[in-house]
């Protein structure tokens, strides 16, 4: 069986916004990377390590797979 | 000795009232607050416009040959610095405000480019009619305009980049991941110019001919680097 070629989706900014409408400055400084790797993130244009979705988690008081979901390209 | 015009001195003088009043508003405006830093700038720009007319006319008056050159690069110099006291005061006021989507990595990468653009142009472009013996001193004055136009380049893109966050940032994940991509793509052009060895000896090409064309691989392979730089931070890196 193919594989399908899949796309991550994430929920970050709608994270932020719900705890308490967090900066993308203030997330960036707590996982450890710069303010345009967060917009970069957001944005889907840049799939961040283990760690870092780990620190994420962490920060939202969530589970990774809460945080971001595999969506098979059609 | 020249003597300038009484026109030139005193139109100087009514520049340098001017350029004056404009710094007197400027640090009036400061009041009780620390000196802000597009206060700063826009101080060191108005000096800069007041020194314009004075080399010009000092080159006149000592030299005996005026020239707009230096007054020109002054004056050029204090509005880049104006234009960035500008940037400084918005992103002061409203420091969410994102104004340019491109980081200061992709605007360096785009610095470089240009800069191997400029060489592209300027030695390939005159190797064919220069004679052999003259292709030294032609590779030498092209890789000191690459230095120039670089180091120029990055200055202003530093003066003028207005998320001041990411300037003194220590490189992170997306930026080692962007650039572990970009030297991948590059490798590949590397790994030609490797192969390009056997077939220039078995050709016996002239010696400036097959380092012409090792050269010409190696800045091929840092244009690759530097595009896919700009093109990494700008589409992701999948």
């Amino acid at each position: 069986m193919g594989k399908k070629k899949s796309t991550i989706s994430n929920r970050i900014r709608e994270l932020r916004f719900k705890h308490g409408e967090m900066t993308q400055q203030e997330l960036a400084k707590l996982i450890g990377v710069a303010r345009q790797t967060v917009i970069a993130m957001e944005q889907g244009r840049f799939s961040p390590s283990l760690e870092s979705a780990l620190r994420l988690a962490q920060v939202f008081d969530s589970t990774v797979d809460e945080i971001f979901s595999l969506e098979p390209e059609e | 000795m020249n003597a300038a015009t009484s026109g030139q001195i005193i139109g100087t003088v009514l520049w340098l009232g001017s350029c004056a009043g404009l710094a007197a508003c400027v640090v009036w405006q400061k009041g009780s607050l620390p000196l802000l830093r597009e206060q700063g700038l826009a101080l060191i720009a108005l000096g800069l416009f007041a020194l314009a007319p004075c080399t010009y006319l000092a080159m006149q008056v000592f030299r005996g040959m005026p020239s707009l050159v230096p007054g020109a690069v002054q004056f050029s110099g204090g509005l880049l610095l104006l234009a960035a006291a500008w940037r400084a005061r918005k992103q002061r006021l409203d420091p969410e405000a994102i104004e340019s989507t491109w980081v200061f990595r992709q605007k360096s990468a785009a610095v470089v480019l240009l800069a191997l653009g400029m060489l592209i142009f300027s030695y390939f472009g005159s190797l064919g009619d220069v004679p052999a013996a003259e292709a030294p001193a032609l590779f030498i004055d092209t890789i000191v305009l690459l230095i120039v136009v670089t180091i120029v380049g990055h200055i202003v893109v530093s003066v003028l980049h207005s998320p001041g966050d990411d300037l003194a940032a220590p490189r992170d994940e997306r930026d080692r991941a962007v650039d572990l991509l970009s030297l991948r793509n590059a490798y590949y052009l590397l790994t030609a110019a490797f192969w390009t060895m056997p077939v220039i000896i078995i050709a016996q090409l002239p010696l400036l001919t097959a380092l012409n064309i090792w050269f010409a691989l190696l800045v091929a392979a840092e244009v690759v680097y530097y595009s896919s730089v700009i093109a990494y931070y700008r589409l992701g890196t999948g």
